[in-house]
């Protein structure tokens, strides 16, 4: 049985009295330690998926399993952790970096919180300078960074990311995901990552799913080994396929 | 003394007021109606900040709550605290509750508003990120709703206490035998302008002190006040 289930997942939302269909029978499986690319144009469902597996939207119908148990529809609560890094950084104005970083654990007295890998996360991110800045001292590509380094400090099996470079620089966004990839060698978490960039899918994931209007189009091994070169014919290969499989059905 | 420029009597001297300030201090005057003042105004913008603050976050959390108490909200809002004084008279007497009753009316809507602005404002995204973390909602009202509401609570708050201090003149005609309106309103009956303008200085003084310390506490409890530009 696959570590990561998402069985026919429905989801439909209320429009004008109508009703739209974001996720439609949408299955995905991902073993530990995975690193799937969903891909699709805008308002294909991706985010939808990923809001569902993260507990913030309810689903319609189907069913979520994680690590062999039920993920709840009502609240997405399981016994292993989700973590979720959003398109936009979301840090809290009014904490420090450290403090955001530790964010999660701070509903706990303070000698209980782990500020020892919230310190190893810092370093690791190249942040430890920044660690009692607030986030409105910090560029972009940093407060990501942070984001990023809540999202590790809270120590989930399974990280969500949507579109987390999307809103970056050209430059932030490689260097960011040449950070992504040494933390997914180094930490070994599975990661389902959304993205409308076909090319950073590619660089970036073991697998890559298309979707479109909420349905599962291809799911394509990405059989390269890091780090992974435009310049490899096949690499450009690949792009090309799957850039033709969105666009045809765009064109349907 | 006598200037060429205007009439002493509408606008007395520096000198004069300066004069007439030493002159209420050595008495004592000045101390006792400024402690009765700050004591009325700590009494009725505590008090009210207390049932602001708390009607607030049952708004803010609640919106159906909210909706229902708006119309009423809104009715109350319009109503000039000093047309109310008759009523007060005939409801709480001439004693320190009619002079309470007043400061609260004055400083409760923009502690009110303002908290219930925050809060509803509070960004979805933020209350998300906790959401993905497994806060409870208490433990989202607590470590993201309140801190990010901070500013519009302390300008509430400020505004508030502002309020306070402008309806104090009206509080205090109601029968006050204390307080700097009480002294101003004495300076009147005995054309004393230089008295008037020391009431009027040292409110303008006082108003000014308490607004500055109650942005130093709020800049010790969260930096965020800072951060955001809510406190100067």
């Amino acid at each position: 049985m696959p570590w990561f289930e998402a069985l026919n997942l429905r989801k439909t939302y209320p429009i004008g009295g109508g009703e739209k269909l974001a996720l439609d029978d949408f299955s995905l499986c991902a073993e530990r330690g995975d690193f799937v690319g969903i891909v699709g144009r805008s308002g294909s469902g991706k985010t939808t998926f990923l809001r569902i597996v993260a507990g913030l939207l309810r689903r319609s119908g189907g069913e979520l399993r994680l690590g062999g148990r039920e993920i709840s529809g009502e609240t997405g609560v399981t016994d292993e952790k989700i973590g979720i890094v959003f398109q936009e950084p979301r840090l809290m104005p009014w904490l420090t970096v450290e403090k955001n970083i530790l964010f999660a654990f701070l509903r706990q007295p303070r000698r209980e919180q782990p500020t020892e890998k919230a310190d190893r996360l810092l370093t690791m991110l190249g942040l430890s300078e920044y660690k009692n800045a607030y986030p409105d001292q910090l560029s972009g590509g940093m407060a990501q960074r942070v984001a990023l380094g809540r999202v590790l400090c809270y120590g989930p099996e399974l990280i969500l990311m949507d579109e987390p470079l999307g809103a970056l620089d050209f430059f932030t966004r490689k260097s960011l995901q040449e950070e992504i990839l040494k933390l997914y060698e180094s930490e070994k978490k599975t990661i389902l990552f959304v993205t409308h960039d076909v090319e950073e899918a590619l660089i970036l994931s073991r697998r890559i799913v298309v979707i479109d209007e909420g349905r599962l189009c291809a799911d394509i091994p990405v059989g390269l080994p890091y780090p992974r070169r435009r310049g490899d014919p096949r690499f450009a290969a690949l792009l090309e396929e799957i850039l033709s499989l969105i666009l045809s059905r765009e064109t349907l | 003394m006598r200037s060429a420029w205007w009439s002493p009597f509408l606008l007395p001297g520096p000198l004069v007021v300066l004069k007439s300030f030493f002159a209420l201090v050595e008495s004592g005057e000045l101390l006792r109606n400024v402690a009765a003042s700050v004591l009325r105004i700590v009494k009725g913008f505590g008090v009210s900040a207390i049932f602001a603050l708390a009607l607030a976050f049952v708004c803010g959390v609640n919106k159906r709550v909210l909706r229902q108490l708006t119309p009423l909200m809104e009715f109350l809002r319009h109503i000039p605290p000093m047309a109310t004084i008759p009523m007060l008279i005939l409801w709480f007497g001439i004693g320190e509750a009619s002079k309470l009753v007043i400061i609260l009316m004055a400083t409760f809507f923009p502690i009110f508003l303002n908290t219930v602005q925050g809060i509803v404002q509070c960004d979805t995204g933020l209350r998300e990120v906790a959401r993905s973390f497994r806060y409870t909602p208490r433990q989202t009202l607590r470590f993201v709703v309140i801190p990010s509401a901070l500013p519009y609570i302390l300008t509430g708050m400020r505004l508030g206490l502002g309020y306070s201090w402008r309806s104090l003149i009206a509080a205090e005609l109601v029968a006050a035998s204390s307080g700097l309106g009480y002294m101003i309103l004495d300076a009147e009956q005995l054309s004393r302008p230089d008295v008037i303008m020391v009431g009027i200085l040292v409110i303008g003084f006082l108003g000014s002190v308490m607004d500055f310390l109650l942005a130093a506490v709020t800049v010790r409890i969260h930096a965020y006040g800072r951060a955001s530009g809510a406190v100067v």
